[in-house]
């Protein structure tokens, strides 16, 4: 752990990388007070993403802006060294952009960030799966990687691995392209047609490293998911557990998440027993300086890593507000300057996203109940990503969320009746 | 308690002196345990002098391509590791290979490794930080005339040819004209694959040209600490074998104090930092050849390893104890660099003056009666080739000699100088 970067005024950069969030621009200022110095905040770009306009842009201007090609070292180095000496840390939140950090993280040795291995292991399911099982084989199922989709490739996962088994790009993140086969024809069926679709996917969703298909045994059981941020020395603090719903669990086709909600059941020994887990997940995959989503299954033999995120999960940070009032963004920052992070003491209300994702193929027409979801008196927050016109897709298909909302309220019973109405209020026609 | 030391691959003979006189001093312990990979234990063990390690100590095995493998062997360690190093530059492949599994102790990144051992990256990176730190250079891959043309319309002669991934002078040879450009490239590029497998390396081969920087070569090991301080062991005074007759770039005498002015060593030390920060190093121990010029201190090259021979070395002359400084400095400790001078103190690299097999080494016995005779190390045995570095030859002896009275010191080089004879028969 760097032991000067809280205590020397000189150190006052701030660098995000690539991509753009609003709760940005909250957790930088609370920082600049709590460090009691003026920061500077500054988006490093990469010139292709910036060329090809697929980035979060800081629209307001609240950082400054360097555009730089990351393939290239020497580029890198020019654009990074006048900043050397006062850059406090590093900051990367988006899942697309973390192999753009890996390539950042060599240039900024002086500064608490994970190691660039720990990017690629959390990025990659596959090599994700070797660093999970080969760190405690009892934290995750069996699994292979796969590169193609020939009889031969579809016989030998058949002979090592038990069904019903899960399919999913190595790649991807949100469930996109994740499918359950339970004989080996389906298998064969699912994997011609994840790989075909994988390619127009990765263009569409920047896919990360290779065009490759993680085969797991599936596993029974109920999904949870936390937000964990682990310091240099490896010490780790873990968040609330959020339950999840994904669309299988409400008899849709594929596994997105369908639904979050920070109430559950769990006992005590249960989240303690879960946190463990998810302590030795990013343990796994050596990560550390860094935040952690982590979503988990808890079966009747115990926890088990689904996956994990060297960043924070979505709709997390306004979650972790509602609920238990604390700053996400900010905590994210602490850690990585090596200051312990704000944690929360108690619920302050329960809170639940809903998502809503295309039930079959078509072009959007018509969005209709937009208005009233919106204007809902315990909506916290509503994205809508799509408009009449679109082209769209189920998620077991490539297709991505269409419609999300987080929603509040101090009854659990009551929030659900509120959830309910507003999905049952909005329509995406599709043609 | 943190008393494992993990050296990756191979460990330095005088490591067992080192650490035991620290642990006098201090009064602390520790355990040396040797990590090595199994996919190449025989070849590097030999290369590296390894084969006749004191029994006590442990000596593990892992695959380093496997995560499995390599976190079985740590396991029992994981707990206790004090500092991780690697003393040889042919162990630095797998320390990278390594780091990824010991991400909450101090180490370099694993790309700076990749960029402190392979000189192309090098001279990219120091080029890109500040470009007066660097002589112009380019890449080549082979020896076509259109490659001699670009190289003459991009560089002016006199040039130096070198390997990128080789050390210690190997292959490297001085050009200063077309046809002699031609024929060292036609030949390196026929040695070089065979150069990189005798000396355990696994990088691409691939060749550098620069041009040729005229002036005073030195030395410096820095210990770099995780947050980029710099702290530097005494600069090395280094007389290139050109220098005294041969046709050839290997360091031929390496001495202390170097005799450098106050303001010419910092400006030393500062550029030595600055080839440090342009290779984003941190947590390491750096070896950094440079060159004294008319136009100020170039970077020859630098290795994130402790230079050859620089723990007698400086253990001779200021009482330094170099390889527990490394380790120290890597553990995010700080070194203990001792400033006044013990002794004056020279290393000498001798190979043969005509390339063959070597039939005899004469001398010794004159050499072994000379009062600052240190040590001597033969290092090729009679009966086996002696060639020139250039051709990719390892050194036939290495001398140490040193002396508190400086003029003592200096008649006894020029009688090792004379008693000295390598002979050779030319190789069939």
């Amino acid at each position: 752990m760097r032991s000067s970067l809280v205590t020397d005024d000189k150190k006052n950069i701030v660098l995000y990388v690539n991509d753009f969030y609003p709760e940005f621009a909250s957790a930088f200022t609370k920082l600049s007070k709590r460090l009691g110095r003026p920061l500077r905040g500054i988006m490093l770009i990469d010139a292709e993403r910036k060329a090809s306009g697929k980035y979060l842009p800081d629209a307001d201007k609240v950082f400054e802006e360097i555009v730089v090609d990351f393939s290239d070292d020497a580029a890198l180095r020019k654009a990074l060294r006048p900043l050397q000496e006062n850059l406090l840390l590093v900051s990367c939140d988006s899942e697309r952009s973390q192999l753009y950090f890996k390539r950042v993280i060599p240039h900024v040795p002086y500064v608490n960030t994970p190691t660039e291995r720990s990017i690629e292991w959390s990025t990659n399911k596959g090599q994700m799966r070797e660093m999970l099982s080969s760190y405690d084989s009892t934290t995750s199922p069996k699994s292979m990687v796969v590169h193609d989709d020939s009889p031969e490739t579809a016989a030998r996962i058949s002979a090592e691995l038990e069904f019903p088994l899960i399919i999913k790009p190595t790649g991807l993140s949100a469930s996109i392209l994740v499918n359950k086969v339970e004989t080996e024809q389906q298998l064969q069926q699912t994997l011609t047609s994840s790989f075909t679709a994988l390619k127009k996917v990765y263009a569409k969703h920047r896919g990360l490293g290779d065009e490759t298909i993680v085969v797991e045994e599936f596993i029974e059981g109920d999904i949870y998911s936390t937000d964990a941020y682990i310091d240099a020395d490896g010490k780790t603090y873990i968040l609330p557990f959020i339950y999840c719903k994904n669309g299988s669990m409400v008899g849709m086709e594929g596994y997105q998440i369908y639904q979050s909600e920070t109430h559950h059941d769990l006992t005590e020994e249960e989240i303690e027993a879960g946190k463990k887990v998810a302590e030795k997940a990013m343990h796994a995959i050596g990560l550390r300086s860094s935040v952690a989503h982590i979503e988990l299954f808890h079966t009747a033999n115990g926890w088990k890593v689904i996956e994990l995120g060297a960043r924070p999960g979505g709709w997390r940070q306004e979650t972790y507000d509602v609920s238990y009032g604390i700053d996400h963004a900010l905590n994210e920052l602490l850690i990585k300057i090596g200051l312990p992070p704000e944690m929360p003491t108690g619920l302050q209300e329960h809170s639940a996203t809903f998502r809503i994702h295309a039930p079959k193929a078509g072009v959007v027409t018509a969005i209709t109940g937009l208005e009233a979801a919106q204007a809902h008196p315990h909506m916290h927050t509503m994205h809508v990503e799509t408009k009449p016109g679109d082209a769209v897709l189920p998620s077991a298909h490539g297709g991505s969320m269409l419609i999300g909302g987080l929603m509040h309220h101090r009854d659990q019973a009551r929030l659900m009746k509120h959830i309910d109405e507003v999905r049952s209020g909005i329509t995406v026609h599709i043609r | 308690m943190k008393d494992i030391i993990i050296f990756v691959n191979a460990i330095r003979p005088k490591t067992f002196q080192a650490l035991a006189d620290y642990e006098a001093e201090s009064g602390r312990r520790f355990t040396p345990v040797v990590l090595v990979d199994q996919t190449i234990k025989d070849s590097i063990f030999t290369c590296n002098g390894q084969n006749n390690l004191p029994e006590k100590i442990t000596v593990i095995t892992a695959d380093f391509s496997s995560a499995a493998s390599l976190r079985k062997a740590l396991r029992p360690y994981q707990e206790r590791i004090f500092a991780v190093t690697s003393q040889y530059e042919n162990c630095i492949q797998e320390l990278r290979q390594l780091l990824p599994y010991l991400p909450y102790i101090p180490t370099p990144t694993e790309k700076s490794l990749t960029w402190a051992t392979e000189k192309k990256h090098m001279r990219k990176l120091l080029e890109a930080h500040d470009p007066k730190l660097v002589p112009r250079y380019m890449e080549v891959s082979d020896a076509e005339p259109e490659t001699i043309a670009r190289i003459e319309a991009s560089v002016t002669y006199p040039l130096v040819v070198k390997p990128s991934g080789l050390e210690g002078s190997l292959l490297v040879s001085y050009v200063a004209n077309t046809g002699e450009l031609r024929a060292t490239l036609e030949r390196i590029f026929v040695a070089i694959q065979a150069a990189y497998d005798t000396w355990i390396k696994r990088q691409k081969p691939a060749v550098l040209i620069e041009e040729f920087m005229v002036g005073d070569k030195y030395t410096i090991d820095v210990y770099v600490d995780a947050e980029g301080t710099c702290r530097f062991a005494p600069m090395v005074g280094d007389v290139v074998a050109r220098n005294v007759g041969y046709d050839d770039f290997f360091g031929y005498h390496a001495f202390l104090p170097s005799g450098l002015s106050d303001e010419e060593n910092q400006k030393g030390q500062a550029a030595a930092a600055e080839a440090c920060r342009a290779l984003s190093l941190r947590s390491t121990t750096a070896h950094v050849e440079l060159m004294h010029t008319a136009n100020g201190w170039k970077i020859i090259e630098l290795g994130p390893r402790i230079g050859g021979y620089r723990h007698e070395l400086y253990d001779q002359a200021f009482g330094v104890n170099h390889i527990m400084n490394d380790i120290r400095n890597r553990a995010n400790e700080v070194p203990d660099i001792p400033t006044k001078l013990q002794k004056y103190a020279s290393v000498f690299n001798i190979y043969p003056r005509e390339e063959g097999i070597l039939q005899a080494v004469r001398g010794l016995d004159e050499l072994r009666q000379l009062q600052s005779f240190t040590y001597v190390t033969q290092k090729t045995a009679v009966g086996e080739p002696a060639l020139f570095a250039k051709n990719g030859g390892d050194v036939v002896l290495n001398v140490m000699l040193s002396h508190p009275d400086k003029t003592q010191l200096e008649a006894d080089i020029a009688a090792m100088e004379a008693a000295i004879v390598l002979e050779t028969k030319p190789a069939q």
